[in-house]
């Protein structure tokens, strides 16, 4: 009795405490039922804002083709037809489609990966006229039509022309069904399903002698439909450079290196290879960043890339995160967006300043006391300028205050091609020796070397020598026999020497002069030309080797233009008629930046 | 037992029929355990039947509240992707229109460069163009050849075929939907989703093919919380009904523990009364009851203290003038020959009357000294045999007189024993007198049984025996089995009653065993030390020869009536061994 009383009085004392807590309960209940009430609420605190981040943000929609097998008791043109869509699809890399369009033993052999041919659009298959086809054991049906390129398994994109007819020999098969016996060891697609099924890929590698930098190498890319463009292109970069570009660069990512998947975490691009990757050497790291941040290019702007090692963070630290922006200094153009151009104007060399004539540079370039022409200006930031001085050979000086020119190439002048830099401080021009012999130099420090360069361009006469602002090609003016022609040549650098390979002709067109040539960017050349017609400027993709079919600037028909120049993106100056004119992209016109004899316009570098 | 005889050998091995069956004995305990329970706990049968019930409820609730919720989602869903589809259908139908074709057609011949794209190309990327992703379109033509596209990374076998019957077979505007599962090329994990299909043009089919999975993690984030929230609230109602019977059930356990503590004679034990409920008048009602039991008990008490103190006195102030009509009476018995035969006889009759009226005030005495609990033992260490002889001694002049023999069986050893003779030598005496009376002069057989810890004396009689259910009948005073009988020897009626609180004193038994016919047998069993508890008595109280006989008219199988006769001679002939006359 004694132990009851205080118990059952800490009872009661819990029962209204807990009383107390189920009628708070009730109450905040009934309060948030009647909030509910409301179900999309019209006030509240402002707060960080949630996103998705599960939609696949990285991949564009894009449009497969659909392969079907054969339809039952179809003609041979129909044969031929379905065997060309179902070569159009990617979704099945063994086409396993298309070869049942094919007798067994063609589709055994059949070997479609050497080689892509693009036609032009609508390739009608044509069958034998008037064989009639009830009896017959086999008949031909031919594909007539234009050709318009080749793709080889690297990729790399070659333009072709002409027609073409394609022949299919079929026979019947199984059941008596028609199918094709001799195809072509080829996979033969439209321009529509070029468009469709492939993407113009910049491939982006450092140059073989490690120094910072990229070189640009453009590859045509089928798109695989179960990865998307992202992890095609990535694993297409892994595959390595062109063979044109292979002894000039080198890629950072380290051999056996391969990609796992690309994933997107929110702004974060995460790009997982499998382990191999681990093995990159410490001074490679930020090159193989800036790869993989000029490769993705606009896919990763604006957003943070992450590389991971089979899921995990590489080397496992604390990720390997960077943001593709702290790679502009990559840029294999070199040049900022606004590059400064320069002119002469009575023999002196000008900076320009904006569309208001411009102001004398520092040194000796900015004086008339030695005679120059044809000034080259080099792409550091306080740039020197190299030019052919007098009657005896290339000299170079600094933009800075009493700066004086110090020979680097001796020639006579009316024998040297206008200098040209290139991005790693070195001058290249090229000489004609006697009446059959070309030479290259290139001169670092002020110490020149020859240049390496095949049998066909020493035999050539060069008329103008262009090393593209990446470094890695070099442009030519060349004139033999039949008349000029654009050549583009691969710089291979080995140590202290250098070498031009790889010389392939980029225009294909014959019978007229080229005026002048000039890089817009890593990747694509201004070809100036003369032509029936006039003046003509046109722009190359110069590893495609076909001219770009919308960036054509047009030029008045009278004015003639001694020189271009160009720039990236699309900075474009002419000299024509005393002045110095800028093509103006959005007002498509020419405008005078400056006037009164001003001429010899020039970009840094290119 | 085969299977018990291996397991005994090998403990450790156990075959897996004894495993079951262990396992079987286990769940049968647990379940016995859990039905006593149940049976026992109102709560627990109550916060069961609630949970029960509320789990029902809650589930057909929420199974109901899910469907509706995915219905109106999926269906507003399902509106929206249809309006969809009918406007890119209709965009796509201007791209597919037969003129296009036919200019298509018309353009190699003109030489003019392909400049016209493929119509399908051009319709399946103005629609994907507007999809944006959200969903993807897929393109079949049966008619044309390579006029099948895909949008994305959508694998177009996800299309089930039969929505594609419905479609192929469709007039052309009336769209058809089916929930599908949209499977992708490579690693995208399948998802499910809404395929829309429409006809254009006779010979296209234009699917639209549209994924459910944020309307999924809607829907499943709803039923994740309507699974909470149900679990909450069947909890809530479990912990509710808790409470709720524990408000009824705790008075009523109260009341049920002071309900057995009063029954077990602490009269003092109240209930606690709180507020002014209906438990709490229960409460009131059975304290009421409880103190009247316990004024009516203390009455009762008191009253039969009173009688008892009533019997005492009067015993004692009777004693005092008996002794002198005593002494007078024997003054006139001792003259007696001196008087006329008819007043000797008087004398005689007085003197015999006045003895057993002497007896019974002592008995009365006795009793009253029991009642009042002033009974005390004098016990000391005796051989039972004496005491036996000692009281057979005493009755053998009756006996004779009834013309009986006694047959005394007895152990040939010491038969020691914790007693105060006196009182069990006066419970002999009165039984002998009682089996003298009843026993019709028969023979009167008197056993003395021992073991280790108890020794017992048995008394029996050929008389008339007892009626079922008079064998406690005869311990009660003054009582007597045919109240026609004359009591020959004059008993008082109340020794028998004596003996057994003489028994009861020793911690010993004070047994009858009677049948009609077949006479009596009382039964004395005593500790052999004092104060130890009695377990059990070392001869039977129903004699042996009865059960034999019983045992033969019974069931007497050839098997068993031999052994049964057997141990019953053995028994009797330990029985003989042991005994031995007295005359």
């Amino acid at each position: 009795m004694w132990t009851d009383g205080p118990g059952s009085g800490g009872r009661r004392g819990r029962l209204v405490a807990g009383r107390a807590a189920v009628f708070a309960a009730m109450t905040l209940a009934l309060v948030a039922m009647a909030g509910a009430c409301a179900v999309v609420p019209t006030t509240g605190s402002p707060r960080a804002a949630e996103e998705d981040n599960s939609r696949d943000t990285l991949n564009q929609p894009y449009v497969r083709m659909i392969a079907t097998p054969p339809l039952k008791d179809a003609s041979p043109e129909e044969i031929v037809k379905g065997f060309q869509a179902a070569m159009a699809s990617f979704d099945d890399p063994t086409l396993a489609v298309a070869r049942q369009y094919l007798t067994e033993t063609a589709a055994r052999k059949w070997d479609p990966w050497r080689q892509t041919t693009v036609f032009e659009s609508k390739l009608v298959p044509e069958g034998p006229s008037g064989q009639n086809l009830q009896d017959a054991k086999d008949t031909t049906v031919t594909l007539k039509g234009t050709a318009v390129a080749t793709i080889d398994s690297e990729g790399r994109y070659t333009p072709a022309s002409g027609s073409v007819a394609q022949q299919f020999t079929l026979a019947r098969g199984d059941g008596a069904q028609w199918r094709i016996d001799a195809p072509p060891d080829a996979r033969l697609l439209s321009t529509d399903d070029l468009k469709r099924d492939y993407r113009q890929v910049d491939l982006y590698y450092p140059p073989a002698t490690h120094s910072e930098g990229l070189v640009v190498d453009r590859v045509w890319v089928p798109i695989n439909p179960s990865t998307g463009v992202p992890e095609t292109v990535v694993r297409r970069l892994l595959a390595g450079p062109t063979a044109s570009i292979r002894n000039s660069v080198s890629t950072a990512f380290p051999d056996g290196t391969d990609l796992n998947q690309i994933t997107v975490e929110g702004d974060t691009v995460v790009v997982d290879f499998t382990s191999p990757v681990e093995s990159v050497a410490a001074d490679r790291i930020d090159a193989m960043k800036a790869q993989l941040s000029w490769t993705l290019g606009d896919l990763v702007t604006g957003r943070t890339v992450e590389i991971r090692v089979d899921g995990e963070a590489f080397r496992g630290g604390t990720g390997l995160r960077f943001n593709p922006r702290d790679y502009s200094q990559f840029d294999p153009n070199v040049l900022p967006s606004q590059p400064q151009s320069y002119y002469m104007q009575d023999g002196k060399l000008y900076r320009a300043k904006g569309e208001k004539g411009g102001e004398l540079v520092y040194g000796a370039a900015g004086t008339a006391d030695a005679k120059f022409s044809d000034p080259a200006i080099s792409g550091e930031p306080s740039p020197r300028v190299a030019a052919l001085v007098g009657d005896e050979g290339v000299w170079v000086t600094t933009t800075v205050l009493d700066g004086q020119w110090q020979r680097w190439i001796a020639g006579r002048t009316k024998n040297l091609t206008p200098p040209s830099w290139d991005r790693y401080g070195a001058v290249w021009t090229a000489e004609r020796v006697g009446d059959h012999e070309t030479r290259v130099w290139r001169a670092l420090a002020g110490q020149a070397r020859r240049v390496n360069i095949g049998k066909d361009l020493e035999d050539s006469r060069v008329l103008a020598l262009r090393v593209s602002r990446d470094g890695a090609r070099v442009a030519m003016i060349t004139e033999d026999g039949a008349g000029q022609a654009v050549e583009i040549g691969t710089i291979v650098r080995t140590g202290e020497d250098a070498a031009i390979t790889n010389v392939q002709r980029l225009d294909p067109r014959t019978g007229q002069d080229i005026v002048d040539i000039a890089w817009q960017d890593a990747a694509s050349l201004l070809v100036l030309s003369k032509g029936n017609a006039g003046q003509e400027l046109s722009t190359w993709s110069v590893m495609e080797g076909m001219e770009v079919p919308d960036a054509a600037i047009k030029l008045d028909a009278q004015a003639a233009i001694g020189s271009i120049v160009g720039a990236p993106p699309d900075h474009v100056l002419a000299d024509s008629d005393g002045e110095v004119r800028t093509y103006n992209v959005d007002k498509k016109a020419w405008i005078a930046i400056a006037k009164d004899g001003a001429a010899n316009p020039v970009y840094p570098l290119g | 037992m085969p299977a018990a005889a291996p397991a005994k050998k090998k403990p450790r091995r156990r075959t897996p029929r004894q495993i079951a069956r262990g396992v079987r004995r286990r769940a049968r305990r647990a379940a016995g355990r859990v039905r006593r329970i149940w049976r026992r706990s109102l709560q627990l049968r109550v916060v069961t039947s609630t949970l029960v019930i509320s789990m029902a409820v809650v589930a057909v609730l929420g199974v109901f509240l899910m469907q509706s919720i995915a219905t109106s989602v999926l269906k507003s869903r399902e509106l929206a992707a249809v309006e969809e589809s009918r406007a890119n259908i209709a965009t796509a139908s201007g791209y597919l229109a037969p003129q296009t074709a036919e200019v298509a057609d018309a353009s190699p011949e003109g030489g003019s460069g392909g400049q016209a794209a493929n119509p399908v190309d051009s319709a399946v990327s103005a629609l994907t163009e507007r999809s944006g992703g959200r969903y993807d379109v897929v393109v079949f033509n049966e008619d044309g050849i390579g006029d099948g596209r895909a949008s994305g990374k959508i694998d177009y076998a996800s299309i089930p075929a039969r929505l594609r019957d419905k479609v192929k077979a469709s007039e052309e505007g009336v769209l058809y939907t089916q929930p599908v599962t949209l499977r992708y090329l490579g690693t995208k994990a399948p998802e499910s989703g809404l395929a829309i299909g429409g006809k254009v043009n006779d010979s296209y089919e234009i699917y639209h093919l549209f994924p459910l999975n944020s309307e999924e993690t809607t829907l499943l984030a709803v039923q994740r919380v309507l699974i909470g929230v149900g679990v909450a609230l069947v909890l809530l109602l479990a912990a509710i009904a808790y409470l709720v019977t524990r408000q009824v059930v705790t008075p009523v356990r109260l009341a049920r523990q002071a309900a057995e503590r009063l029954a077990a004679g602490r009269l003092e034990e109240r209930l606690k009364v709180r507020g002014e409920d209906d438990l709490a008048r229960l409460a009131t009602s059975f304290n009421e009851m409880a103190s009247n039991l316990a004024v009516k008990i203390h009455q009762l008490e008191e009253l039969s203290q009173v009688q008892r103190q009533f019997v005492s006195d009067v015993s004692h102030e009777l004693r005092t003038p008996l002794t002198t009509v005593r002494m007078a009476a024997d003054l006139l018995y001792e003259s007696r020959e001196d008087f006329d035969p008819a007043a000797a006889r008087s004398a005689e009759l007085m003197q015999n009357q006045l003895e057993r009226f002497e007896s019974m005030l002592a008995d009365l005495l006795e009793i009253s000294r029991y009642d009042a609990g002033a009974a005390t033992l004098d016990v000391e260490s005796v051989d039972m045999r004496d005491v036996v002889l000692r009281a057979v001694g005493d009755s053998e002049a009756l006996a004779e007189r009834q013309a009986t023999r006694f047959e005394l069986r007895l152990p040939s050893e010491h038969c020691m024993a914790e007693v105060d003779s006196r009182r069990v030598e006066r419970i002999l005496r009165n039984l002998l007198f009682n089996a003298i009376e009843h026993g019709e002069g028969r023979d009167i057989v008197v056993t003395l049984g021992a073991d280790r810890d108890a020794v017992a004396v048995a008394v029996r009689d050929h008389g008339v025996g007892l009626k079922p259910g008079e064998e406690n009948l005869v311990f009660d005073r003054f009582w007597r089995g045919d109240p026609s009988r004359a009591r020959t020897i004059g008993g008082t009626g109340l020794g028998l009653a004596i003996s057994r609180e003489d028994a009861m004193l020793h911690g010993g038994w004070l047994q009858a065993w009677g049948s009609p016919g077949e006479g009596t047998q009382f039964r004395l069993s005593l500790p052999r030390l004092a104060g130890t508890e009695l377990r059990g008595s070392p001869l039977p109280l129903v004699p042996p020869e009865v059960e034999i006989r019983r045992a033969w008219r019974g069931h007497a199988t050839p098997v068993m009536a031999p052994a049964v006769a057997e141990v019953g001679a053995r028994s009797l002939e330990n029985a003989d061994a042991g005994g031995f006359d007295v005359d």
